[in-house]
């Protein structure tokens, strides 16, 4: 059911199985593997049923430098959430990701793309998906013969095709697509306008006891459950952490100073190169069909080039058009110059110094707001973008007659003084095998609080560079599986 | 005049028009094998690189002397592809183009 805090008594003492922060892509498919399992479920959304722009107030806070990411992008406070934002651009992290590198201090994850994998299935399904396409031979072999490039699916090649598979408006957005799901549910409470202002622990300080809740017009609550699930994405579940002050000056599991560490986001580095072609080959129209698709494939160094080179994951793309070998073949063929420019997006590594904290400054609700710290480029971004593109520069030698050069700016590092304009939050509350070196377990339980779960994109260990939100919602249907087999059972 | 000093006269001579023809089809060789490979690598983007590229000229010469300009261009294709295979690449002027690349590029500035 749909309900509102104003009509919520705030001496109310009902106590659900389960409280869950957040009605975005995690929040939604936690719950939707709880329901009609007969839990008692209490969702809470800090803003209405739909976008308010007094409630999307609450998302601004600091930049301290010396890179800046905008806080208040991507983020929507409304049934939905950021689903209703998002471009629906899909795409599983590779198997190797889980893995810990020596040369990526902090990677590995406690869990295998392996744990992940039926999950993926599951997510793809909810986004109208195929799980089956994002491996497909014949979606690389349309784009090689399609496009006239067969030779780059060589087998030794030095890169590799990720496909991305595009969820449409109608499947992406939760919000429009379960909204009957959740308001004809007869023991679920979607509760509106409840921003959470601070978790409350229970007596022994193990658990959680309540969370305390407000709204913009002084209405306030105490909703209690015997589990809680924080999915408010990876600026707020840190922020709630760290502003559930009372008992452990540090915030909430933060005993290892994790809490809003490892601050992870996509840097993008435009027109670091241009590609020579020779000729451009006619689009016929069969080609040009190609583009209209519901996929793309972008390219990368191969697995075995990546570790070699001992570099981060990235997309090489093109500024003009949609996927590389679309550009490199038919796409262009039209155009009177010869070059095209190359853009490398990037993975990003956790990092202790990229984190955020409290910031002196309230909102208006009398919480903290947040501090960004962001360095968009360090050494091993660097090193990534000059090897991806030097080995798209071999792979092209070993094909034929295109050629690369770096530009100007690449070569002077203006190029990395350009922020990043893709604003994907990851990281804040890492998952890890030790509370030494993160704030959640394997099934994303805050470490030493008995019964605090997060879901969302701030439990990834390390940040791929695909787009987060199809493996968000995987790990969170995940999560979900989790808490109705081994808990709440 | 002796006749060694006739055989001296025409040994000199002999040299002399032998460096001239010997330069000459040289120049054509090269000139004719750069008129058939193709590069999308502009020549006035070639800055001085400093390769020392005497050797390279010779062998491929050599090469030109004994295959041909056809052939010339294959093995040479071919030995820049495996170049790139191989990373054996380098920067010239921003250009990431393979070992022998950057030499046949510098040889290209200077006859072309």
């Amino acid at each position: 059911m749909f309900k509102d805090l104003k009509d919520i008594s705030p001496e109310s003492t009902s106590t659900y199985d389960i409280c869950i922060v957040g009605t975005g892509p995690a929040g939604i498919s936690v719950a939707k593997q709880l329901l009609g399992e007969g839990y008692s479920i209490v969702m809470l959304e800090s803003g209405g049923e739909l976008p308010e722009p007094k409630y999307q107030q609450l998302n601004k806070g600091e930049n301290s430098g010396p890179s800046f990411l905008s806080l208040d992008a991507s983020r929507m406070r409304c049934f939905g959430g950021a689903s209703k934002l998002w471009a629906g651009y899909c795409s599983p992290f590779k198997s190797d990701e889980f893995d810990k590198k020596s040369f990526i201090p902090l990677s590995g994850w406690p869990i295998s793309f392996g744990d992940l994998k039926q999950y993926y299935k599951q997510a793809a399904k909810m986004l109208g998906l195929s799980y089956k396409k994002f491996y497909s031979k014949d979606y690389f072999q349309d784009t090689f013969e399609g496009m006239k490039f067969k030779k780059f699916n060589r087998p030794d090649s030095l890169l590799s095709g990720n496909v991305f598979q595009v969820s449409n408006v109608v499947d992406r957005d939760f919000g429009n697509k379960y909204k009957i799901d959740f308001k004809s549910s007869i023991n679920t409470d979607v509760i509106f306008h409840s921003t959470v202002t601070e978790l409350n622990l229970s007596n022994t300080r193990k658990g959680v006891h309540s969370v305390s809740v407000s709204d913009l017009d002084g209405n306030k609550a105490i909703i209690k459950a015997k589990i809680f699930v924080l999915a408010c994405g990876a600026l707020e579940n840190p922020r709630i952490l760290l502003t559930s002050n009372k008992y452990h000056k540090n915030g909430i599991g933060n005993d290892t100073g994790f809490v809003g560490s490892c601050f992870m986001s996509h840097p993008g580095v435009a027109n670091v190169s241009e590609i020579y072609k020779p000729s451009w080959e006619e689009c016929t129209d069969k080609d040009k069909d190609k583009y209209n698709n519901d996929y793309i494939v972008q390219f990368e160094m191969s697995t075995q080039e990546r570790k070699k080179s001992k570099v981060l994951r990235h997309i090489l793309s093109i500024s003009e058009g949609q996927g590389l070998v679309n550009s490199l073949t038919c796409m262009l063929s039209n155009r009177s110059s010869s070059k095209i420019n190359l853009n490398v997006a990037l993975e990003q590594p956790p990092r202790l110094s990229n984190n955020i904290t409290l910031h002196e400054s309230k909102d208006s609700l009398g919480v903290s707001k947040i501090n960004m710290h962001w360095n968009n480029i360090s050494k091993i971004e660097r090193q990534t973008v000059v090897k991806s593109v030097k080995t798209m520069a071999r792979e092209l030698g070993v094909l034929g007659a295109e050629r690369i050069r770096f530009k100007n700016d690449l070569l002077t590092g203006e190029s990395f003084k350009i922020n990043d304009p893709v604003n994907h939050h990851i990281g804040t509350t890492r998952m890890s095998d030790s509370p030494e070196t993160g704030v959640v377990d394997k099934n994303c339980k805050v470490f030493g609080v008995s019964n605090l779960y997060i879901a969302g994109s701030s439990v990834f260990s390390t940040s791929s560079v695909v787009n987060p939100t199809y493996t968000i919602i995987a790990m969170s249907l995940r999560l979900g599986n989790y808490l109705k087999s081994n808990i709440l059972y | 005049m002796g006749i060694n000093r006739r055989i001296f006269i025409l040994s000199g001579l002999l040299s002399v028009s032998g460096f001239h023809y010997w330069n000459t089809h040289k120049a054509d060789d090269i000139e004719s094998f750069f008129s058939n490979y193709e590069s999308v690598i502009p020549i006035e983007d070639l800055l001085n690189t400093g390769n020392q590229i005497s050797l390279f000229e010779e062998k491929l010469l050599s090469m030109l002397a004994s295959i041909g300009v056809t052939k010339t261009i294959s093995v040479i294709n071919q030995m820049i592809k495996d170049e790139y295979e191989t990373e054996k690449i380098q920067l010239m002027n921003g250009w990431i183009v393979s070992e022998t690349e950057s030499m046949l590029l510098t040889l290209r500035k200077k006859y072309v």
